[in-house]
């Protein structure tokens, strides 16, 4: 009996054109499964179809066949279709139900009326195979978001589930956190169990995975296996779905009519096929902000030690300097101090020692208007920034707030809207917004203040390429034209490649590197200690010696896909 | 700083004890901190109890004896210039008004603030030591259905996360040049509260779906499914210390009540 079976499988919202149409789909036993897709194209109803989600609990017009271990799903309950499935999502705070860790994972175990000597067995079980003994008798919300996330999967392991269900895990997590937790999908894979996986890193999950789908325009439109993927580019470029960069590097160079082998998506693995390959020249990457100007921000200095009794030492003797116009990624794990820093800059932390000087001013000295008139701050979470109804009135909040006349604050939130390609939505509710559009919502709502420095708190989590780059622009955009220091907190590096002119790298509250990317990117052993990676082309660019280091795709195929190219014997 | 009223997780005597022992504990504590004329020994009393008992030290709940302190101090001016003496302590006229501070409004007002504060440290010593689902489990041994137990436990589970997402949306206001939540004039404060009502309650609508569907995968309502009795690996159960120290509580109430009473003991 096949673990997943749909059968000309079709699903609408109530009221809503059909999100979803002709699905056919067999998993084997024991098949690892990566289901990939642009944002919004009915991913998630996906896996809630195949975990019974729907028609049980979310409703709507479903159609067609869909049989799990070959029970029809429509003619059984929930809790029995759900007893044979593990299923993980993406925000790991909304599946944690109990305090304490051998509690969350004994709870499923409970449920399913396990004995007492069962659920102990289980429980070391679990513990063990996730490697996380140690964190047995913590309190959930004092774990990182990686544990939590880690915690989650021992908790749907233990009762022994035979099919796993994981939706984008990992996209909520910081490096580190994301690393722990596809560790622990490593080891299900490799112990045999059936997975059908939503994961937005595909080259981290790229040697577990046996076939990848490619969910597009309602259907499956690309069901493939891994290491033919490359053969159907074309269908990814469409999707706006990314390949890994590597692979799609190596199938684009073939395009161009370069004799080069699949690549595979790790650096060390495609140099070592690239091996002896002569680069095209290219001139050094201009700096986009001359060098010389006077700075606009000042991190003089400063340390920043939390209160008792966490005490802990948040920030170490952090000096640096950013001039007016440019463009700063702020990049390291989770606890590195870059919250922390970003509190210091925008005035909501007092440093204990040293000063942040905007402009020559201290931010700290300055009263909450002000302070709002002259660093903005983006949360990471748009939902928390949303005030007002309808999307206009939102925006006018703000500068109303730093004593605006109506007229006025129209005036620049029109021109702000249109900047940011909300002005067609004006009248709607704030959350009626797509999570892309409520990202660029929350950056409106703080540029129309126009703040001379911008502080941008993980502006892409949960958007898809096309959106990441889009907002990435747009602050881009907004750093040239007015002159505005733009400050990015991310964990995405192909992003702060792609368009940060500065990079700072914070490791346990420590600044241990500051410059272009071009120039941090190279020190991977450094970066290393803070769990940053460089782009994979740029790592590449490390092990061919590049100069200068491609930042881009685009960059890394101008160069590679040059007249004297040689490639080695594969 | 750890929000105000939650789970300390530490492991000491006061932890350890069953949540049904020490809730019993608290209300006998309130009810005697009524019927002695000094409740301030009892406000001090306790915050030394949970330092040396749960290892639990002021500095970690400071915010909270800060919030309290200016309630204790209205409620004592008030009584101390609305009781009449004698003796009186200070007067003055205002034209035709006569202002006057009293001894016994002092003492009275002292008194109450002093009870208000012991029943909020006493809620706080009961909170910091109690890990929710023990006392749900403990409720449900006492014949609460299981789904109401478990529920009431995870709305306290939830509060930490609830009071750092006011914490963001605070910031959130702050950052958009509204002091509305920092505020200590209730004329800004409450609009600011409604304003932060939007994001605060849609956040919560979108989580508790989230949840439900979670819970729901998890088996929650797989015992009723299938017929079959749900074990609790983690059993909370009355140790002969639990029996022993409600059945003190008790006594001391019962005593003190009676010494009131009959024996003309704590005249006030």
């Amino acid at each position: 009996m096949d673990p997943i079976t749909l059968d000309g499988v079709g699903f609408a919202f109530p009221g809503l054109q059909p999100l979803l149409r002709d699905v056919n789909l067999k998993v084997g036993e024991g098949e690892v499964v990566a289901l990939v897709g642009p944002t919004g194209c009915g991913k998630s109803t996906l896996l809630h179809i195949c975990a019974g989600v729907i028609p049980h609990f979310i409703t709507g017009e479903l159609t067609g066949e869909v049989h799990i271990f070959g029970t029809n799903t429509k003619e059984t309950s929930l809790a029995r279709i759900a007893a044979d499935i593990g299923t993980v999502t993406q925000d790991p705070e909304n599946q944690l139900f109990n305090l304490i860790v051998a509690d969350e994972i004994a709870w499923g175990m409970e449920n399913r009326g396990f004995e007492r000597a069962e659920i102990r067995r289980g429980l070391d079980g679990a513990l063990e195979f996730f490697r996380i003994p140690h964190l047995r008798d913590r309190i959930t919300y004092d774990l990182s978001g990686g544990e939590k996330q880690r915690v989650v999967l021992s908790a749907n392991y233990a009762p022994a589930p035979r099919l796993f269900i994981l939706d984008d895990p990992t996209s909520q997590l910081d490096p580190i956190g994301a690393q722990q937790v596809l560790t622990g999908i490593q080891a299900l894979a490799e112990s045999g169990h059936t997975i059908l996986v939503v994961e937005s890193k595909l080259e981290e999950i790229w040697s577990l995975v046996d076939r990848v789908l490619l969910l597009h325009n309602g259907t499956i439109e690309l069901d493939a296996p891994r290491a033919e993927l490359d053969r159907h580019l074309d269908a990814f470029i469409e999707a706006n779905v990314p390949l890994p960069q590597l692979v799609e590097l190596g199938a684009r160079l073939r395009e161009r009519g370069v004799s080069v082998p699949a690549l595979p998506p790790d650096p060390d693995g495609a140099a070592a096929l690239l091996d002896g390959v002569r680069v095209t020249a290219a001139p050094a990457h201009e700096p986009a902000v001359p060098s010389g100007k006077p700075p606009r921000v000042v991190v003089d200095n400063i340390s920043y030690t939390y209160p008792p009794p966490r005490r802990t030492e948040a920030l170490k003797e952090i000096r640096l300097e950013v001039p007016a116009g440019a463009v700063l990624g702020v990049v390291g794990q989770n606890g590195s101090g870059k919250t922390t820093l970003a509190r210091c800059l925008s005035g909501h932390l007092k440093p204990t020692s040293g000063a942040v000087r905007i402009d020559g001013k201290d931010v700290r000295r300055m009263s909450v208007r002000n302070r709002a008139a002259t660093v903005g701050y983006v949360f990471q979470n748009p939902d928390h920034q949303i005030f007002k109804d309808p999307v206009v009135e939102d925006v006018i909040y703000g500068p109303m707030n730093l004593g605006a006349t109506r007229p006025e604050a129209t005036r620049t939130a029109e021109r702000v809207l249109r900047a940011l390609d909300l002005w067609d939505v004006r009248d709607v509710h704030p959350f009626r917004l797509s999570k892309g559009g409520r990202q660029r919502l929350a950056i409106a709502a703080i540029a129309v203040m126009q703040p001379p420095v911008m502080i941008i708190d993980e502006p892409t989590t949960g958007q898809d390429l096309q959106e990441s780059h889009a907002i990435m622009s747009l602050l881009v955009d907004l750093a040239r034209e007015v002159g505005q220091t733009v400050i990015v907190i991310t964990h995405a590096m192909h992003l702060v490649a792609e368009h940060c002119d500065l990079m700072a790298a914070l490791c346990e509250g420590r600044l241990i590197a500051f410059g272009p990317p071009d120039q941090v990117f190279r020190d991977e052993e450094l970066l290393r200690r803070t769990y940053v990676k460089p782009p994979a082309v740029t790592a590449l660019g490390n092990r061919l010696g590049m100069e200068p280091r491609p930042l881009t795709l685009e960059d890394a195929l101008e160069r590679l896909a040059g007249p004297s190219l040689k490639v080695a014997e594969a | 700083m750890r929000p105000l009223y939650q789970f300390s997780g530490q492991d000491s005597f006061l932890h350890r004890l069953d949540p049904r022992t020490k809730l019993i504990f608290v209300l006998c504590y309130l009810l005697i901190s009524f019927l002695v004329p000094q409740p301030w020994v009892l406000f001090f009393l306790l915050i030394a109890a949970i330092w040396f008992l749960a290892g639990i030290p002021p500095t970690e709940y400071y915010p909270f004896l800060l919030l309290m302190l200016p309630i204790m101090t209205a409620i004592t001016l008030v009584h101390l210039f609305l009781i009449e003496g004698p003796p009186y302590l200070w007067t003055a006229a205002v034209g035709p008004v006569h202002i006057s501070a009293s001894a016994p409004g002092l003492q009275v007002g002292l008194d109450l603030g002093f009870r208000l504060g012991t029943m909020g440290l006493a809620f706080t010593l009961f909170a910091m030591t109690t890990e929710p689902f023990q006392w749900g489990m403990s409720m449900y041994r006492w014949g609460l259905p299981y789904k109401v137990a478990f529920m009431f436990a995870f709305a306290i589970r939830l509060y930490p996360l609830i009071q750092e997402e006011f914490l963001v949306i605070q910031r959130a206001l702050q950052a958009r040049g509204s002091n509305a939540l920092s505020s200590f004039n209730p004329f800004v404060f409450f609009p600011g509260v409604v304003t932060s009502a939007v994001p605060l309650g849609l956040g919560a609508i979108r989580r508790s779906q989230d949840i439900a569907m979670a819970m729901e995968l998890r088996g929650l309502n797989l015992p009723d499914e299938l017929g079959k009795p749900r074990v609790l690996f983690r059993d909370v159960r009355l140790r002969p210390i639990d029996i022993a120290l409600m059945c003190a509580s008790v006594a001391v109430l019962v005593a003190l009540f009676s010494a009131r009473q009959f024996t003309g003991w704590f005249p006030r």
